[in-house]
């Protein structure tokens, strides 16, 4: 069945900086088709995990496969390819600064080649899918608001109909309403795309309302995964500290390390 | 043993960005022979570096070709040899100074500017993000600042040349009382080719070396804005450095055979 089959596999995977370990012995499955939430607190490795995922890091040890092929050491046209499947939502939109609306959301396409007004045409419909108006389509990424921002963020990546999408901390930095809509948009497009999603918050509310599935990655590892009605429910300490947001509990935050 | 520690550590942080320096250069410069080009971004890069920096360039230049005149002229008055300033002013600036100070202008301007670019764009993710969106960070950002740097210090040091030469003859004739025609005749004289291409190729060096410092600080910068300060700061006392060195060693590889 399509639906139980792996996206993403990430196997045993190391990744340290120096003497720092950030990921160590880390295993993580993605299906196909499904939602996945990684929680955790700042500086568990959430972020490395997808800038692993991405090729922009590259672990010491471990297997990381997309659809089954290797990822972890290819060369640059290969890597490429890879790339063409992927979006990504990143955490403070990372929109080119020198480059209009529309342009930013075309970026991708016109890098694959897609002639300008057709990519224009298709920036144009993405707009139109994240809720914002055309006539921002000409305006520069310093003339918006943070949430503007988030929503020609997503616009961008799913503007080439990725099969993979990631996000990193959709919600950080908007405020709960303007979080809700960016969750609810979220959802709505990835269903229209219909695309395999890896999401990356500390946000309970978002990632119960985007995740499928939640898995908790803590030390290095993930502790802790299951359908997101069973959180809740679970009997895991590290978990049930973390979506309560209780101070006391088996997680010592690193106050300085 | 504290000392031996820190002797090691420091050898190793060298040999780590020896190794990091080597592998960036060598990737640049891969993408900037290999398709695809961006002619769009080259176009951009030249006219920023070769257009905008004009003004600077060349007022240093004439204020270089200005004082060199008054210089020489005292210097040379003390045993008779006031004619040979147009010959001192020519091959100083078309040799030395041209490509020197236009080197040290542009990593100023250029050097920084494209410091700050790229480690803005670092630290806030959207190199990253090129990389999701199909495009090569290296093809994309660091390959035509290449393109641009090496193709356009020569034209700039040229034009130097002009106006550092003319900058001589202002002060040779208006101030120091030179017959206009024996003064460029003199300079016309003097002139050798090499002396001049000797000029553009150290140019060319000196603007492969302002882009290499600028990408390379820009690309590994980190830690938000403080970051970028440093990066700009360190591309910018980086390349100047180089441009000395490497102008001393080319100096030396041109001209060490005939004296």
């Amino acid at each position: 069945m399509a639906e139980t089959e792996t996206k993403i596999r990430m196997t045993n995977v190391r990744k340290a900086f120096g003497e720092k370990v950030v990921l160590d012995g880390f295993n993580l499955e993605v299906k196909t088709g499904e939602s996945l939430v990684v929680i955790g607190g700042s500086g568990v490795g959430k972020s490395v995990m997808l800038k692993c995922l991405l090729g922009v890091l590259t672990p010491e040890s471990g297997a990381i496969t997309i659809d089954g092929d290797n990822v972890v050491g290819i060369g640059t046209a290969e890597r490429d390819r890879i790339n063409t499947k992927l979006g990504m939502l990143f955490q403070g939109a990372a929109l080119f600064d020198s480059q209009s609306v529309w342009e930013n959301i075309a970026f991708g396409l016109t890098a694959r080649k897609v002639a300008r007004a057709e990519a224009r045409e298709i920036a144009m419909q993405k707009i139109a899918m994240v809720g914002l108006k055309p006539e921002i389509a000409s305006l520069y990424p310093s003339q918006l608001s943070g949430g503007m921002k988030k929503r020609v963020g997503l616009a961008r990546a799913i503007a080439a109909d990725p099969e993979i999408l990631f996000f990193d901390e959709p919600t950080t930095g908007l405020d709960p309403l303007m979080g809700d809509i960016i969750n609810d948009l979220i959802v709505h497009c990835t269903a229209e795309v219909g695309a395999t999603t890896l999401t990356i918050t500390h946000d309970m509310l978002s990632a119960r309302k985007i995740g499928d599935r939640i898995a908790m990655i803590y030390n290095g590892k993930i502790i802790w995964a299951g359908p997101t009605d069973e959180i809740d429910n679970c009997d895991n300490e590290y978990v049930q500290q973390f979506i309560n947001g209780r101070t006391d509990g088996p997680i010592q935050m690193a106050v300085r390390d | 043993m504290n000392f031996l520690r820190s002797v090691g550590r420091y050898t190793l942080g060298f040999l780590a960005t020896a190794g990091r320096l080597s592998w960036f250069t060598g990737t640049a410069l891969m993408h900037a022979v290999r398709p695809p080009f961006y002619p769009r971004i080259i176009l951009k890069q030249m006219i920023e570096i070769g257009y905008f920096s004009l003004p600077v360039v060349g007022l240093t230049a004439v204020f270089a070709g200005m004082v060199l005149a008054l210089q020489s002229f005292t210097g040379f008055a003390r045993f008779s040899a006031e004619g040979a300033v147009a010959n001192v002013v020519v091959l100083s600036i078309t040799r030395e100074l041209g490509p020197v100070l236009a080197g040290l202008m542009v990593s100023g301007r250029i050097g920084a500017s494209m410091a700050a670019e790229i480690g803005t764009m670092r630290v806030t993710e959207q190199v990253d993000a090129l990389t999701t969106l199909s495009t090569n960070p290296f093809k994309y950002l660091v390959a035509p600042r290449f393109i641009a740097g090496i193709t356009m210090l020569p034209i700039l040091v040229f034009i130097a040349d002009i106006f550092g030469i003319f900058g001589g003859y202002l002060v040779g004739v208006f101030a120091l009382g030179f017959n206009p025609s024996n003064y460029l005749q003199n300079t016309y004289d003097f002139m050798q080719a090499f002396d001049v291409i000797s000029g553009l190729i150290k140019a060319s060096v000196f603007g492969f070396i302002i882009t290499l410092m600028g990408c390379y600080h820009g690309y590994y910068s980190k830690g938000g804005a403080q970051g970028v300060g440093q990066a700009t700061t360190n591309a910018v006392v980086s390349a100047s450095i180089l441009i000395l060195c490497f102008d001393y060693i080319l100096t030396q590889l041109f001209f060490a055979a005939d004296g």
